[in-house]
């Protein structure tokens, strides 16, 4: 295998999505949808801010923009107790209690969304090419996994990009909306939330893109991708009900290490990192090999 | 080495039959080899499996003498014109064909050179930040066909170069072809004969999925042992044609009129004439040719 190769099938497919207006549909997937989640989550925050405030006889900010109650909310003991309760994880609560909540609300809908928005964008990738014939232009020059990991880079970077605008999307929302001095903190910490979840997309981009090795035509390895995300998930939760007896089969499914990335200190968010990219490609190389031994015709 | 391409013993099979039913054929290197034969023959499968897009059931492959198709032996050193494949609708020509030279190795500035004086080659420099979609069926066919070009390949499949071309540019594409012949093996598919038989220097015959004759284009068609009359009317008695001559064999074509006289190659064929036509001037001898054409060839293999 050669990385150059590799590198270059990347570009290639990093090129397709710019010439196909591809790229412009991810960006304003991803700007469209952070900007509508961001927003709905600021007005439940406020419409939350002003019963508080009724109930409880505060003053809401000056510039009637919401945020300062909301935070103040937070950081008490009784919000904090039941937060602690929803999260489950101690550790996890420990590494996220004093966040900004729009921070914490970019995250949960960020993780939530990015699945499903991964497996629309790649599904199709591969199947799409092989169907039209356009594979065979490539496979003279480079080797067929060569040709699938560039796919997979090449994906990978529109995604980044994708989720660096989302950030920025809703850190704009934020700003626009929200009162309080620590706004502008706000945008490197939704930048390293988008971090996590393009981590979490590498999985589900193998996925998409395995799927995609095996599947005839784009349309049905969409279909395919996005009932393997239904079925992954759900195994996901159907497994952690049984508790510590499939623990180790539930790490095969990207949504078991979620929990992980939601951490703030290094070694638990890397040591997630690299299971989940080591899923990805365990994902692609299954549907490779599939690939591998089929017509390109 | 003295063979381009290998192919022993390749066995494809599909759901309705044998695509490849044992077929060998091996290409000289520096040749121009025409693949001629009916659809459903084995040429493309032969083509795909050659360039590792079709996997053969049994039978072996070698390009130029390293093995099947290997991107690390192989990348920049041979190409294709697949059949029936689009490619990207949305790419320009020209960044098209640079991205591909870079793919095979060629550096930038290289396979901008390249790119640049393919499309000048193929008359499209004025199209080349066009997108594909934005193009016509022929020019389209153009950029496919120089893609293979790209780097200059040691060897190079063409699956029907010059379908879709008007006359022109089909022209146009033959005197390229005919350029690129010295630096590369070429191997070319197509039902028109005629443009196998203008660019050839070899033709292979392939008939379900085998390898019924393989030649030089000059033995194909040279008239050793056949003699072609064309005349006004059939003869009343073909068979006592063949008394005149020992072991002359003769054949009556209606559409063209032609009488096909095979012999005894060892047979000078002044001989043949020479007891033969006055035999045939009450049926009005309008020609007689030794030679044939490729499809004369074709249709009395």
């Amino acid at each position: 295998m050669s990385f150059r190769r590799v590198w270059q099938a990347g570009l290639f497919e990093l090129f397709g999505a710019i010439r196909t207006r591809r790229a412009v549909v991810v960006l304003v997937l991803y700007l469209a949808s952070s900007l509508l989640c961001m927003n709905g989550a600021v007005t439940v925050l406020g419409k939350m801010e002003s019963q508080l405030a009724e109930v409880l006889h505060l003053q809401t900010a000056e510039d009637g923009r919401s945020g300062v109650i909301s935070k103040t909310l937070w950081r008490s003991d009784q919000f904090q107790r039941m937060v602690r309760h929803v999260v489950g994880d101690s550790l996890v609560y420990e590494d996220i209690r004093g966040k900004h909540p729009a921070e914490l609300l970019y995250a949960w809908f960020t993780f939530l969304f990015v699945p499903l928005l991964t497996v629309l964008i790649a599904a199709n990738r591969v199947a799409d090419d092989i169907h039209s014939g356009a594979v065979r232009y490539m496979l003279t020059r480079v080797a067929r996994f060569e040709w699938s990991l560039g796919k997979y880079i090449g994906t990978a970077f529109l995604l980044a990009a994708g989720l660096a605008v989302g950030a920025l999307a809703a850190w704009c929302v934020a700003a626009f909306r929200l009162s309080g001095a620590d706004i502008p903190e706000l945008l490197p910490s939704m930048l390293g939330w988008s971090a996590k979840a393009w981590v979490l997309s590498l999985a589900w981009l193998g996925l998409a893109l395995g799927i995609s090795h095996v599947a005839k035509t784009g349309a049905k390895a969409t279909a395919l991708g996005v009932s393997a995300l239904v079925a992954l998930s759900a195994a996901s939760t159907s497994l952690t009900l049984f508790g510590d007896r499939f623990a180790v089969l539930a790490r095969l499914f990207p949504s078991a290490v979620n929990d992980a990335l939601w951490r703030a200190s290094f070694a638990p968010v890397v040591s997630a990192s690299l299971w989940l990219l080591f899923l990805g490609l365990l994902y692609l190389t299954a549907g490779y090999a599939v690939f591998a031994r089929r017509d390109a015709r | 080495m003295n063979d381009a391409i290998v192919t022993r013993s390749l066995v494809k099979l599909y759901r309705g039959g044998r695509a490849l039913d044992s077929f060998s054929l091996s290409v000289p290197t520096g040749s121009t080899m025409g693949l001629v034969g009916r659809n459903g023959a084995g040429k493309t499968t032969w083509m795909m499996a050659v360039a590792g897009f079709v996997l053969p059931d049994s039978g072996e492959i070698s390009i130029l003498g390293l093995g099947p198709f290997d991107a690390d032996k192989h990348a920049g050193r041979f190409a294709i014109l697949p059949q029936d494949s689009e490619l990207p609708l949305e790419a320009r020509p020209g960044e098209l064909l640079a991205r591909y030279g870079r793919l095979q190795g060629l550096t930038s500035a290289v396979a901008d050179r390249e790119a640049d004086s393919l499309l000048a080659a193929f008359n499209l420099s004025a199209h080349a930040n066009k997108p594909m979609r934005a193009l016509s069926h022929g020019m389209r066919k153009k950029v496919m066909v120089a893609q293979a070009f790209i780097g200059s390949p040691d060897v190079v499949l063409l699956d029907e170069p010059l379908s879709g071309l008007d006359p022109e540019e089909a022209n146009r594409m033959r005197a390229f072809i005919r350029a690129r012949r010295r630096k590369e093996t070429i191997v070319i598919s197509s039902h028109n004969l005629d443009d196998i038989e203008k660019l050839c220097t070899h033709v292979a015959f392939i008939g379900s999925g085998r390898l019924e004759r393989v030649d030089t284009l000059a033995a194909l068609t040279s008239g050793a042992g056949r003699l072609v009359v064309t005349l006004r009317r059939r003869p009343d008695d073909l068979a006592a044609l063949e008394t005149l001559v020992a072991g002359v064999r003769v054949s009556w074509r209606e559409d063209t009129c032609e009488l096909t006289v095979e012999f005894d190659p060892a047979t000078a064929p002044e001989e043949v004439n020479a007891r033969l036509l006055p035999m045939l001037f009450s049926c009005g001898v309008v020609s007689v040719s030794s030679g044939m054409t490729l499809e004369q060839a074709y249709l009395a293999r």
